[in-house]
């Protein structure tokens, strides 16, 4: 007894298997990218398994919105520090 | 008193059948006797089923000796149970009945027919095996047994043992062992096995003379008692004349998607015999682990340490269930509460498992929920019976694990109490590890199909509840102000800035115990700690895999090479050696490049052949029938040596082998037959998984293959995870 | 299997085969879905939800309210099996059974027993089918010895189905 429900985990990599054509027709550069997008969806196993979805790859793409939100975030705050020290160190008029 | 009867003090040691079927108890008193005496101790079996095959029972069973009587008893639910009650005069006699029954009637449910022996005595008598008591005998037979002693006594008075080792000068697997070592005392004695004649004479007197208690060997399940056997039939290893040697025979089982192997066994009569290369647990918790747990079980020594702590729980739930006169099943009819998909993937989940963030980290604090699952089934009262009853009394399963609890709970606390030098340790940490695995695997056991108070919704009650408290003290350290890193099921790993000493988490673990009603330990405060990346993506980590060193300098490490089981010696002696350079610096990156230059210097090593052969050794289980491999690995192509050199290998056996340039053997190759640029891989895919997070090592810096020969990098650990996985594999 | 056979109380419709099966199985559960209740007893841990779940979404986005017609249950040894059809109701609710003899070929459950539980199966099978069609799904035995169960759930067959026309592509990615 115990469980018999495949674990997240498990049902992604499934997900994954079934996109492998969709995957190979891509540029390599997409291939790439789409790996990513798919890994980051395995950073928030947690909470995917916590909406208790009928079809778990709904939550597998709000995890990866939430990535993609998190690398925006972090590039907005690493070009605002950037715009801040340019600023600092621009020559002033005469 | 009867005047003929004598009275000792002494312990209960074991108790065992006679093929009479009579129960015998051996105990041993004060003064250093031992009694092997009969006992007058009849058991009831119960049978259910149609009144027809009920009668045709009742008429069938003719014996005098056997008493039938019609009862209605109650199951764990409070159910009423109108049954075959049938009590026979010996626990041997009861038990033959049962087998009988069960073939000739197969259509009857059976209730309270196959218990241990020692669970049917500890309920009766109060005795715990290995327990002290007040005795009365009349030489031959027990007449009257007190007790004097609780299994949850926290520090009970051990009997004095007279202990054998005995081992084999080789591993008889591999070669005929020449050799009998025996180890008694201060004395060693080394008897050649050929010629068989002085081997038995010098082996008997030997025996006589430290007449054991307790034979400690190495293959003495699989090889020296049956080679005892068969050379000397006449002699009895035995304390108890009217019995031989007990052989049960070996099994394949496949349970969860695993294939265990349970080597044959030879159990001895009057005295035990334990095989260290046949115990579960052994070399986690030693004798002192395996007395705990027949104390507590109630399972006798040489099964103690055989079997696995499931069949231990088991036996303590069932001493709860004779207790209190619940029936004890033999198989469990209660299938599953019908229900909608929607609600069996909410529920049939496991613990909660949060992604660790990849990287090295410092500061970082392991928070470990002592005992959590058990701890829920006792707070929150879940047992087979009690669910959907919010106000049930106390169930089964509760009131089986809550002095298990108290008493694993009780020990830690001394534990933590003593210096680590202080003599005591070394028991204390043997016998609170016996009783933590016993509370390990009491959930698995929960939702186990076999298992005669399983229910599976109950197990899921536990998860869920699991989850609810995982979540609630990720709440309360993120309230605190501390990221959580990871967690895994029942620990947490956080870490924040200000945190730097065991005080400082003080607060957090008052509030995690406080909310949840669940003890929580700080397993340390980490100096450094790394969650490297997947093989399969390097921007993810994996749970539960990650190695650092705490600030008083122990290195803990999970799910990398050395905690397998395959891996060979010198690889994990490699990478242990690897994570105690590191362990020397503040950050680990400290000290990348000196790891790097002992990596090359071990590589050296296998190029020089300064490599002991035994420490190559690969071990890897093998899942299945030889034949049955389509694509044979490693495993099948040694289970085939094997089986040509006339040894029956079976699934669930773990196989020795080394890689040689001929590929695959199962006997010590000479050195300059390895295949060490095979080893020089394993090595170097070992030390990239501690090292490549950290820093990873030049192209121009890594060592090249053949070792010996045309010259090439090795690329395992810049190669994508399925060419990695082609280099190793056969 | 292209189309779903047509179901009719009395039946006792039984698909023997490998592993190809379970797709077949699903398939099946979700055109009866599409007509009304079901029960499903998964004996032998051959259930996938999510496939389950992806299927109906093929033809619906209403997945929910057709999983509101699957009555589930599981059964992890013979007992239980045996144990779930006798508490089974006679209705009109079609039953599908998932790999009924899995736990029946267990190796710790004797022989004798094994067949005894069996009987006690196929009797409320018998009982089950004059209310509603029953479709069992069976795998071969791992040894010869337990050939005998096979062969006697068979022998109750109205229709007999062995190793099923392998499982055609899917028309959509079946992301959901």
């Amino acid at each position: 007894m115990g469980r018999t429900v495949p674990t997240i985990t498990q049902t992604l990599n499934e997900t994954e298997a079934l996109l492998q054509r969709f995957r190979r027709t891509l540029r390599r550069g997409d291939q790439i990218l789409l790996d990513d997008l798919l890994a980051s969806a395995h950073r928030h196993i947690a909470a995917i398994a916590e909406t208790q979805a009928l079809l778990p790859f709904e939550g597998a793409l709000l995890a990866i919105l939430l990535e993609q939100a998190r690398r925006l975030a972090q590039l907005e705050q690493r070009l605002s520090d950037l715009e801040q020290a340019w600023s600092a160190h621009e020559p002033r008029e005469p | 008193m009867n005047h003929a009867s004598r009275e000792h003090l002494g312990w209960l040691l074991d108790v065992y059948l006679r093929p009479d079927g009579t129960l015998v108890g051996w105990l041993l008193n004060d003064d250093g006797q031992h009694h092997l005496l009969a006992w007058d101790f009849p058991v009831t079996i119960y049978l259910e089923g149609s009144p027809t095959h009920l009668r045709q029972v009742w008429r069938t069973l003719t014996d005098p000796n056997l008493h039938k009587a019609r009862v209605v008893r109650q199951d764990i639910y409070g159910h009423s149970h109108t049954l075959l009650a049938l009590t026979a005069p010996s626990p041997g006699q009861a038990q033959a009945l049962y087998h009988h029954l069960q073939r000739t009637f197969p259509h009857l449910d059976a209730y309270d027919a196959d218990l241990p022996l020692g669970v049917q005595v500890m309920v009766r008598t109060g005795v715990p095996l290995l327990g002290r008591c007040r005795f009365r005998h009349d030489g031959q037979h027990l007449l009257e047994i007190n007790s004097l002693a609780s299994p949850w006594d926290l520090d009970p008075p051990l009997p004095p043992l007279r202990l054998l080792r005995l081992y084999p000068d080789r591993d008889p697997t591999l070669a005929p062992p020449q050799v009998l070592h025996l180890e008694f005392a201060t004395y060693h004695y080394r008897l050649p096995l050929r010629p068989l004649r002085p081997f038995l004479i010098n082996l008997q007197a030997i025996w006589a003379r430290c007449d054991p208690d307790l034979i400690l060997s190495d293959h003495g399940d699989a090889w020296f008692f049956p080679f005892l056997q068969q050379a000397a039939p006449q002699f009895n290893p035995n304390r108890d004349p009217t019995l031989g040697v007990q052989f049960r025979r070996e099994r394949t089982l496949f349970a969860y998607g695993q294939v265990l192997y349970r080597a044959p066994q030879a159990h001895l009569c009057g005295r035990w015999h334990i095989d260290r290369r046949n115990a579960v647990l052994f070399s986690e918790i030693g004798l002192d682990g395996v007395f705990e747990l027949a104390r507590v079980t109630g399972l006798g020594v040489q099964d103690a340490a055989r079997k696995s702590p499931g069949a231990g729980i088991t036996a303590l739930q069932m001493q709860t269930a004779l207790r209190e006169r619940i029936l004890v099943p033999v198989a469990k009819p209660e299938a599953e509460t019908p229900r909608t998909l929607p609600h069996l993937i909410a529920h049939d989940r496991g613990g909660l498992i949060y992604q660790p963030l990849l990287g090295v980290h410092t500061q970082v604090a392991e928070i470990d929920f002592t005992s959590m699952y058990p701890a829920i089934m006792v707070n929150a009262n879940i047992s087979p019976e009690t669910l959907g009853h919010p106000d049930a009394p106390p169930g089964l399963i509760p009131r089986t694990l809550q002095p298990l609890l108290h008493k694993r709970l009780a020990l830690k606390r001394w534990l933590q109490s003593l210096p680590p030098q202080d003599c005591r340790v070394p028991t204390l940490r043997a016998r609170q590890t016996a009783l933590k695995w016993l509370l390990v695997v009491c959930f698995g056991y929960l939702g186990y199909k076999n298992a005669r108070f399983g229910r599976v919704e109950s197990h899921e009650a536990v998860t869920a509840r699991s989850r609810e408290l995982l979540l609630q003290a990720k709440a309360l350290a993120e309230d605190l102000g501390f990221t959580v890193l990871h967690m895994y099921v029942d620990s947490l790993f956080v870490h924040h800035p200000d945190a730097h000493t065991p005080d400082a988490l003080t607060p957090l673990l008052e509030a995690i115990e406080r909310q949840t009603g669940i003890p929580v330990a700080l397993e340390g405060i980490y100096r450094w700690l790394v969650f490297p990346p997947a093989r399969r993506h390097p921007s993810l980590a994996v749970a539960n895999r990650y190695f650092g060193v705490f600030t008083d300098g122990r290195i803990k490490a999970r799910g990398i090479a050395l905690r397998r089981h395959d891996t060979p010696p010198f690889v994990a002696q490699t990478q242990a050696a690897l994570l105690h350079l590191l362990a020397q610096a503040e950050h680990p990156t400290q000290r990348v490049a000196d790891a790097w230059d002992w990596v090359a210097q071990q590589i050296a090593r296998l190029q020089r052949h300064e490599v002991d052969v035994a420490d190559l050794r690969m071990a890897v289980k093998l899942s299945r029938s030889p034949s049955a491999y389509r694509h044979p690995g490693p495993a099948a192509w040694a289970a085939w040596q094997l089986e040509a050199q006339g040894t029956a290998p079976r699934p669930g056996m773990r196989l020795g082998f080394w890689f040689t340039r001929q590929g695959i053997r199962v006997t010590p190759p000479a050195p300059d037959e390895v295949d060490y640029d095979r080893y020089a891989r394993l090595v170097w895919r070992a030390a990239a998984e501690i090292l490549e997070p950290l820093t990873p090592l030049p192209p121009n810096r890594q060592p090249r293959l053949p070792l010996l020969g045309r010259r090439s990098p090795i690329q395992c650990a810049q190669v994508a995870p399925s060419a990695c996985k082609a280099l190793t594999s056969c | 299997m292209a189309q779903p056979p047509a179901l009719t109380p009395g039946q006792l419709v039984v698909l023997c085969g490998g592993t190809a099966l379970t797709a077949a199985a699903h398939r099946l559960v979700v055109a009866l879905l599409e007509r009304g209740p079901v029960h499903l007893l998964d004996a032998g841990v051959r259930l996938q939800p999510y496939l389950l779940t992806r299927l109906i979404r093929q033809h619906t986005v209403g997945v929910a309210d057709w999983l509101a017609r699957l009555h589930l249950q599981r059964a992890f040894t013979a007992h239980q099996v045996a144990a779930a059809l006798e508490a089974l109701p006679t209705t009109a609710v079609p039953l599908v059974v998932l790999d009924l003899l899995a736990s029946f070929y267990d190796d710790t459950l004797p022989l004798p027993q094994a067949q005894v539980l069996l009987q006690r199966s196929l009797t409320q099978c018998e009982r089950l089918r004059q209310g509603a069609p029953l479709v069992l799904t069976l795998t071969p035995p791992p040894h010869p010895a337990r050939r005998p169960l096979l062969d006697a759930v068979c022998r109750r067959a109205t229709a007999l189905f062995l190793d099923p026309e392998p499982t055609p592509l899917p028309t959509q990615l079946p992301l959901w």
